[in-house]
């Protein structure tokens, strides 16, 4: 053996065929998923992640606390009010304060507008990946409406760096509260069209009925959460769990399906749509009046921030926000993402810049899913299975 | 608080039946017929971009513009950046003034935030051209000049629209 070449080789059993799927983009974004196939049945399938791995954590330490938020929203750009929401309260914590209640709804506002658009974009992937290429450009398209109006309330599409600890960068807008009722009145209207052109279309059904099964103890094993552990029937949502903003004052529902299948999952994100529409609704009708950033920062503010502040509604960013140094000490924050749990955890040791961040992100949790449900489907099935997990790999590989 | 609300909650659903051969027949017609609706009265929100622009929102954060002579030149703007996109020179000596490089900026918007005299400030433009990469670092005198858009563009209102999601409407007509 020595004699020859000196490259490893294997053997794979006869008739097994090992076939790299990625990782130029195979769906969301770049990952590689390794499949060895008996003829056209999956029979052993590998997730192979990190090909957009950009040392966040890493560089987060060597950045004041508030540049991070740029940062970190680059893990889910179309989810970027949720993906950096979690750290912001983290430092919250640290700090000891509270945003004030209309800075609460605002902050609600924005990230049930992104959960929508999220899962459209997501929604909008599966459909492509199913061949299903109207339904594709009817998610991208109505997507387009939430962004707009994430656009008139931050000042930008998708990135919007929205949080300042202790509150939120804008105010509403004025007539921000009539265009979101058009915003929802159409979106009503399209979700009973999505019902009949994808739902219960009955090719979508039969591509997506009882495929990529996962039980409710196979959920719980593998730790997945979002949208996919509660398609199996578990009942966990961090709105719930751990309620933050404005959330535990508001009345909605959060669905839980017990198929467990791709149609599942399906279902559950767009009935999630429609809470989500429930919540915006309330939230612009209930939002208080008040302040917008914590008293001990307005405290700080000079004149010519306090008239920015009264004239164009826009929080400036007082060097006292810049200049953080939270207590020693080391917080926690958790946030219920489109795709599922945000978990952020903080160290300080009382420096302008965070000790340690850690970051667990939904996506990398529901990565191990291909492991486990795509043996023994068909090739044919992995589309479906991986649109319907709604997989972002820059959020998991971070 | 007006009324009394039950608050967040779990609610179990189901899938309903699988379909039957007749559903199935009925559900094909009903998206064939939707599909046939839509290609007679589409609902296109597709934009002419670059001929057509929309009216950027009120507050976008686009490029931004310096105004020299509110500056104080206190450095703060290039220390805030997140990515290093903003530099301070000496403009005269004692007189340190940014300059911003759009190879860099992610348009967070930071540095106009805080800006103690607010010398900074965004204009609603965000697409301008630049021929070489070099061009793409402004010195103090664009960066003091609003960027301008080419004169053959339309501009185009965006309305949200409860028939259609979103509407155009061009800016003369009005
Ligand atoms: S907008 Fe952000 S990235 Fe651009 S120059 Fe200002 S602070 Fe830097
Ligand atoms: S923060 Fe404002 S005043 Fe200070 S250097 Fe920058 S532009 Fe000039």
């Amino acid at each position: 053996m020595s004699q020859q070449s000196q490259i490893l080789t294997r053997r794979l059993d006869k008739d097994i065929l090992e076939v790299f799927i990625g990782p130029q983009h195979p769906g969301s974004g770049h990952m590689r998923i390794i499949l060895r196939v008996d003829g056209d049945i999956i029979v052993e399938a590998e997730p192979d992640i990190g090909f957009v791995h950009r040392t966040m954590e890493k560089l987060a330490e060597g950045r004041e606390w508030v540049k991070n938020q740029p940062l970190f929203e680059r893990m889910a750009i179309l989810d970027a009010a949720n993906c950096t929401l979690g750290y912001i309260m983290a430092i919250e914590k640290l700090l000891g304060i509270e945003p004030p209640p209309r800075a609460k709804y605002i902050r609600t506002i924005l990230a049930e507008l992104n959960r929508i658009a999220s899962h459209l974009y997501g929604m909008g992937i599966f459909a492509i990946l199913l061949g299903h290429s109207t339904m594709y450009m009817w998610f991208f398209g109505d997507r387009e409406v939430f962004v707009e109006l994430a656009e008139r309330l931050t000042g930008q599409r998708l990135t919007h760096s929205f949080f300042w600890p202790g509150g939120v960068r804008r105010d509403l807008p004025s007539g921000f509260k009539d265009e979101l009722e058009k915003g929802i009145k159409y979106f009503e209207k399209r979700l009973k069209e999505y019902e009949v052109m994808f739902l219960k279309n009955p090719v979508i059904r039969s591509r997506l009925e009882g495929v990529g099964y996962i039980s409710r103890q196979k959920a719980a094993e593998l730790g997945i959460v979002g949208p996919n552990i509660r398609a199996s029937g578990i009942r966990h949502d961090v709105r719930i769990e751990e309620p933050y903003a404005a959330y535990p004052e508001l009345d909605f529902e959060v669905p839980i399906y017990k198929e467990g299948d791709a149609l599942a999952r399906t279902l559950q994100r767009v009935d999630e749509l429609r809470e989500s529409l429930k919540i915006l609704r309330q939230a612009v009708n209930r939002i208080p009046e008040g302040p917008i950033l914590h008293e001990r920062y307005l405290k700080m503010f000079t004149k010519v921030l306090k008239d920015v502040l009264e004239t164009e509604k826009r929080v400036k960013l007082a060097p006292a926000l810049f200049n953080l140094r939270p207590p020693k000490g080391e917080a926690y924050a958790r946030v219920e993402a489109g795709r599922g749990e945000y978990f952020y955890y903080v160290v300080s040791d009382g420096q302008n810049k965070p000790y340690r961040v850690r970051v667990v992100s939904p996506s990398f949790r529901n990565s191990i899913v291909f492991k486990y449900v795509l043996p023994g489907h068909r090739v044919a099935d992995l589309p479906a299975i991986y649109g319907s997990i709604d997989y972002f790999p820059p959020e998991a590989d971070r | 608080m007006a009324e009394t609300t039950p608050g967040p909650r779990y609610s179990e659903r189901s899938i309903e039946e699988r379909m039957g051969l007749l559903d199935k027949a009925k559900m094909h017609a009903k998206a064939l017929s939707l599909g046939m609706l839509r290609l007679a009265r589409p609902q296109r929100i597709t934009l002419r971009y670059p001929m057509e622009r929309p009216v950027l929102s009120e507050g976008y954060r686009g490029m931004i513009v310096l105004n020299n002579d509110k500056c104080i030149g206190c450095s703060l703007c290039a220390r805030v950046c997140p990515a290093a996109a903003m530099k301070m020179f000496n403009a005269a000596p004692k007189k340190l003034r940014p300059v911003i490089n759009y190879e860099r900026c992610i348009f967070c918007g930071y540095c106009v935030d805080i800006c103690p005299v607010e010398a900074l400030y965004h204009v609603p433009v965000h697409d301008l051209v630049f021929e070489n990469r070099d061009d793409m670092v402004f010195d103090l005198e664009t960066f003091t000049k609003e960027p301008e858009e080419p004169e053959h563009v339309r501009k185009v209102k965006v309305v949200i629209d409860e028939e259609k999601g979103l509407r155009y409407v061009p800016v003369d007509s009005e």
